[in-house]
């Protein structure tokens, strides 16, 4: 058997050139794992919330009740055998998917391995956190149900804000003035079909490149085996471990969409004319921060278009943050690649502007909650600029300090 | 062996094909602009989504009167406002289809409240605003009464981003993101209805374009 599948498509050519593929152990390297399994769970418990699932607004009746369809189909998908459970697995897979991306994220960047020669693989994985964001979001509006509503409701507000072309882009995506009857099977398609594939492209070349580069050896490789590369094959060693840690995975998601209800349409109820009181999900929050704290008076008019305070909060300050990650790699003039990972430590500013950027985040999502902490916004505002600086300077002074002992 | 050339300053084979390839690209461009064009669905105008007309009726968005046409005595005095539809007087069509249809009614306890210049646009104490955040398009339906206890009459408040609007002066943004302030719609008192007395005196919803 294996002779004969060996004489056709040769398995000990694709077994050298990628069975053997060298995995570095360390536990900060698992993360981009978690979130391909997450990745993976989305798919699988995708299949089977689309195929129970109504992708219409059109009214039906649900208990007496005159609800939208997409609404009726997603309390009826609760109700089947398992249902309730495998939605859970998806909401809260999302949640992890965006979570472990960004934690990858953040390992690469404290690490350097976004420098030569892994800047496309840095690029990549940027495209594919904005995909998985975006997918996140187009998932909102499916349920219908209030919250949904108005939560989809603002992201067509901040597709609207985009200067000149605004409203045709916002018209365009969200099928017409959100919402219209277009506007559910559009967000659908986008949601199980445009968005998936684009990420599942994208992350097939992430991974390939992967193999190609190698991983950056953790920094005891270079203690150990100096000039060698250190790690486990990718079978078996790494398949094992990568198993064991799907298994957990599964265990911890399964048992949490037990427990936790996964986005509860019948709390939130059909669409009313009233808006219920929404705070996005935590991804979002700090871009609702934003929001909430720029003023009405930063608006102006230029050129036949309007810009607006949604437009610096929805769109400028999450671009420019982009536009700073992918200008990154660039700055970095070395051209000698890369091998060992870079310790956090010994590089005090860098270390000291991504804890700034945490910071930022953070503050940011605390200043959606200005009110309910009685601080004035404009407090906010002066906190989202202080917080990160002091946290860049500090970190680095501290970090600074002790190396040179 | 040798590839073949016109060394006559003559177009080569290659010449003739990358002028077709870039001119099929060329065209396939242009014709997917077109379809991507088109998924902007055109708006078929109908009763149900046309913007409130002059003499239309208010009906209750929501609640347990949902779709009963609105009198005087039906928004309460300083607040909270009542959500409407507009609905055409003739065939009875609530125009619920367009999201921008949208309107609150707010009513004074006194005439002295407005402003003297919003005062023209309402009747019987009673003003109407788009209730389209200009924000971000949010349903502005929450009410604070007496914010901070100074101020005796009550504000509207848009829960999605915090904006406040001041009722009584044309729905002015007083605090919070949102960059205009609602339209106002003129309305007028038929026997014991409201009606509208002419359309959104500015153009309704969030798009800053």
């Amino acid at each position: 058997m294996r002779g004969w599948l060996d004489r056709r498509v040769d398995v000990d050519g694709f077994r050298a050139s990628y069975l053997r593929k060298i995995f570095p152990v360390h536990h900060s390297f698992f993360l981009g794992e978690i979130a391909l399994f997450a990745f993976v769970i989305l798919v699988v418990t995708g299949i089977f919330l689309a195929v129970n699932y109504e992708s219409s607004s059109r009214t039906v009746q649900l208990g007496g009740q005159g609800v939208p369809a997409a609404y009726a189909s997603v309390v009826r998908i609760d109700a089947l055998p398992f249902g309730r459970v495998i939605r859970g697995t998806h909401h809260w897979s999302a949640h992890i998917f965006i979570a472990a991306a960004f934690l990858h994220l953040l390992r690469h960047l404290l690490t350097g391995s976004y420098k030569n020669p892994r800047e496309i693989n840095w690029w990549l994985g940027l495209t594919l956190l904005v995909l998985v964001v975006v997918t996140a979001f187009t998932g909102y509006a499916l349920p219908f149900d209030a919250f949904a509503v108005v939560a989809t409701k603002i992201g067509y507000g901040i597709a609207s804000a985009v200067p000149w072309i605004g409203s045709w882009l916002a018209n365009l995506l969200f099928g017409g003035n959100y919402p219209t009857p277009y506007s559910v099977p559009r967000l659908y398609a986008a949601h199980i079909f445009i968005m998936p594939v684009l990420i599942a492209l994208v992350l097939a070349v992430h991974l390939l490149l992967i193999i190609k580069q190698h991983h950056t050896q953790p920094a005891y490789a270079r203690r150990v085996a100096p000039g060698r590369m250190l790690g486990v094959p990718m079978v078996p060693g790494q398949a094992l471990m990568m198993t064991t840690l799907l298994f957990i995975y599964l265990a911890v998601v399964v048992v949490t969409s037990g427990v936790v209800d996964p986005h509860p349409v019948q709390a939130f109820g059909p669409p009313t004319a009233s808006t219920p009181t929404v705070r996005p999900d935590w991804y979002f929050l700090w871009v609702y921060g934003i929001l909430e704290i720029i003023p009405s008076s930063w608006h102006f008019q230029a050129l036949g278009a309007g810009f607006g305070p949604e437009l610096w909060g929805g769109i400028v300050v999450p671009g420019l943050l982009l536009l700073a990650a992918v200008l990154l790699p660039l700055a970095d003039r070395s051209t000698r690649p890369i091998r060992y990972v870079e310790l956090p430590t010994r590089h005090p500013l860098r270390t000291g502007a991504v804890w700034g950027l945490v910071s930022f985040f953070l503050v940011a999502s605390a200043a959606g909650y200005h009110d309910t902490l009685g601080v004035p916004p404009w407090v906010f505002g002066v906190l989202l600029v202080g917080v990160p600086a002091l946290v860049t300077v500090g970190v680095r002074a501290v970090l600074g300090r002790a190396t040179r002992h | 062996m040798s590839e073949h050339r016109d060394d006559d300053g003559g177009v080569s084979r290659r010449d003739i094909l990358a002028a077709g390839m870039g001119a099929g690209l060329a065209v396939g461009g242009i014709s997917l602009l077109v379809a991507v064009g088109g998924l902007v669905p055109e708006i078929v105008v109908t009763p149900a989504n046309t913007p409130p007309q002059k003499g239309d009726l208010l009906v209750f968005a929501g609640g347990h009167n949902q779709g009963q046409v609105i009198g005087p005595d039906d928004v309460p005095a300083d607040g909270p406002q009542v959500l409407a539809w507009p609905m055409d007087p003739t065939n009875k069509v609530i125009r619920n289809q367009n999201h921008l249809n949208i309107i609150l009614l707010v009513r004074a306890a006194a005439q002295g409240w407005f402003s003297s210049a919003h005062l023209q646009f309402t009747a019987d104490r009673i003003a109407a605003y788009s209730a389209t955040c200009t924000h971000l398009c949010c349903t502005v339906s929450d009410w604070v009464g007496k914010p901070f206890g100074i101020d005796p009459h009550g504000y509207l408040f848009c829960p999605c981003h915090k904006s406040h609007y001041d009722p009584w002066d044309g729905a002015t943004v007083l605090a919070g993101p949102a960059p205009r302030p609602l339209p106002t719609l003129p309305l007028a008192l038929a026997g014991d209805h409201l009606t509208v007395a002419g359309g959104f005196m500015t153009p309704p919803g969030c798009s800053t374009t």
